[in-house]
């Protein structure tokens, strides 16, 4: 027999032969990583076409906008931070990831829409996402002191159209950044909003300028995104007014970032509250990040965990409450979750699933600080940590050592 | 519907055979069903584009040979390789000797090579497929196949080819 791609291809075939092993893959933590990702990664914008003009609580906030300015606390009165100067404020060098440092206002103009409000915090970064009904969504990132620095020319790629051919441009300042999860970036600052905005140190980014850039204190820099973005108006689409041009959409999404910039607010607030604490954690080990989210449904949350100074993710504490409405019951008796005794006679439901590359747990537990069901499951992230067989078992640990203040507590770790 | 659901839906689907693909380019299930997993993860990201484009069975395969060929680049596998045995799950086996003798021989080829014959000979791919999903030219499809062909040749040894043609013979 003589080895040619016939025969090669009876060799890759035969391996099929062979009974595969258990799928060792975790679906979920993929999926997890990937929100994360993608949370980081629309900052700047990765849409290519303009936004039609079409707006339901967006606009009804937009209209309120000058009656909040003169009368509400929380309404758009220079709120843009500090523009950089010689007599302003520093950005911080770090955040704490349990007290967001900027925050939207927008939802609280608007109380009777059913927004949701995702907000990720790390130390050198955080992101708010303002979703569901707005039109355009927008995420908004706070980058600590010198994760953002301007520099010079870039040539970058962008696509006009969806799918269409993709064009060069040259852009004579862009922005430096570092991320965690998605690294360095660098976005092109294609034109100066100083014309709209009376201020220096602004910027559209990208092309055709659905991200605004601006230094809210010296050394951090805010950028605030449209990370949805639609066509300009094509003949037959029910959602876009005849005469929209992309001209004018433009126009519009830009007086909407103006507009929504002025909602945030910078400065540490209330501390996030958790539902539980943890008494014990690995020496060298803190929060690094933290994803609440505040408003919509399912409500869940995350805290994730490891040792400080690494530079991934090593354990995720994720956890869902169903409120006071009808919840489903703790899976008490379904195959393999085992009743555990927790602190302070609180009974939790244990699900354990361990395979080399997708270890988690789950724990559910009825009735404890006000909620009718509390879920938390804990994830380790693959690959993240060279000690693996230490993360996990110091995920085994965790759950002996939660308690459940009632309440809940700004002080999650002990 | 949503993202995730979508996301979700499609790899409960197409598990299988993304590990199958994932295990003839790394040559291990272990190390396959990571990059099946990080796969999953760059997919969720780029699902407005996975969903536009022609199949998304394509669009998954070329982050997972992408992601597999960037990988050995990095000096992250170095870095990640334990030094200790992983344990195998046992897998019952008609002919142990003969899997083998394929597995180390596939598995002795450069990554380069290896992507090249996967996409070729068992994912059917022409070699103008092949070329747009590496991100080469035609050419050096071509003798990137050649050179896989040609050392597998020097590595197989007679006695287990003539095992798998006497197998497939009826």
């Amino acid at each position: 027999m003589t080895i040619d791609e016939a025969a090669i291809r009876r060799l890759l075939d035969h391996l099929d032969e062979a009974p595969e092993p258990p799928s060792t893959v975790g679906i979920g933590q993929a999926l997890a990583a990937g929100r994360r990702k993608l949370r980081w990664l629309r900052i700047g914008g990765t849409g290519t076409t303009l936004l039609a003009v079409t707006s339901v609580a967006a606009t009804a906030v937009l209209t309120a906008g000058p009656a909040a300015h003169r009368g509400h606390p929380a309404g758009p009165v220079a709120r843009r931070g500090h523009p950089a100067g010689p007599r302003a404020r520093r950005a911080p060098r770090s955040f704490n990831p349990l007290v967001p440092y900027a925050t939207f206002t927008l939802l609280d103009q608007s109380p009777s829409s059913s927004e949701e409000l995702v907000i990720a915090t790390t130390d050198t970064g955080v992101v708010n996402e303002v979703g569901a009904n707005f039109q355009p969504p927008f995420t908004l990132l706070v980058a600590s002191a010198g994760r953002c620095l301007l520099a010079g020319p870039y040539r970058y790629r962008y696509s006009p159209a969806q799918g269409g051919p993709v064009r060069s441009a040259h852009a004579f300042q862009s922005l430096r950044c570092s991320f965690p999860y998605i690294g360095p970036r660098r976005y092109p600052l294609t034109a100066k909003a100083g014309k709209w905005m009376g201020k220096a140190a602004e910027y559209w980014v990208g092309v055709p300028g659905y991200a605004l850039a601006w230094q809210y204190a010296a050394g951090g820099w805010a950028i605030l995104t449209a990370t949805a973005v639609i066509p300009a108006y094509t003949p037959g689409a029910p959602t876009q007014e005849p005469g929209a041009s992309a001209r004018t959409n433009q126009e519009s999404l830009r007086t909407r970032l103006e507009l929504f910039s002025q909602y945030v607010r910078f400065g540490a607030r209330a501390p996030l509250t958790f539902p539980f604490r943890l008494d014990r954690l690995p020496l060298g080990w803190g929060v690094r990040e933290a994803i609440v989210r505040q408003s919509g449904r399912p409500s869940w949350s995350e805290l994730v965990l490891g040792p400080r100074g690494g530079r991934s993710a090593a354990l995720a504490l994720t956890w869902y409450r169903a409120g006071p409405a009808p919840a489903p019951a703790c899976p008490a008796s379904s195959r393999g979750a085992q009743p555990v005794r927790l602190a302070a006679g609180v009974t939790g439901y244990l699900t354990s699933t361990a395979s080399p590359a997708g270890q988690h747990q789950v724990l559910c537990v009825p009735n404890v600080g006000g909620t009718k069901l509390l879920i938390i499951s804990v994830n380790q992230y693959t690959g993240s940590d060279p000690s693996g067989a230490f993360v996990f078992s110091t995920a085994f640990g965790v759950f002996a050592d939660l308690r459940f203040p009632p309440g809940g507590t700004t002080h999650p770790l002990g | 519907m949503h993202r995730d659901a979508e996301v979700a839906e499609y790899v409960h689907a197409r598990l299988p055979w993304l590990r199958r693909v994932a295990f003839r380019l790394c040559q291990d299930w272990q190390r396959g069903d990571d990059l099946v997993q990080a796969t999953i993860t760059d997919l969720y990201v780029h699902w407005g584009r996975a969903k536009a484009a022609e199949h998304i069975d394509a669009y998954a395969r070329t982050i997972l040979v992408r992601k597999f060929l960037s990988e050995r680049r990095s000096g992250w596998l170095r870095l990640t390789t334990l030094a200790g045995d992983v344990p195998e799950p046992e897998a019952p086996d008609a002919d142990h000797d003969t899997v083998l003798d394929l597995r180390n021989a596939v598995a002795a080829l450069p990554p380069g090579q290896r992507a090249v014959l996967v996409l070729r000979f068992y994912c059917d791919l022409t070699v103008e497929q092949a070329a747009r999903e590496l991100c080469c030219s035609e050419g050096t499809v071509k003798s990137q196949t050649a050179k896989a062909i040609a050392t597998l040749r020097r590595t197989l040894e007679l006695a287990p080819l003539d095992r798998v043609g006497q197998e497939e013979r009826p």
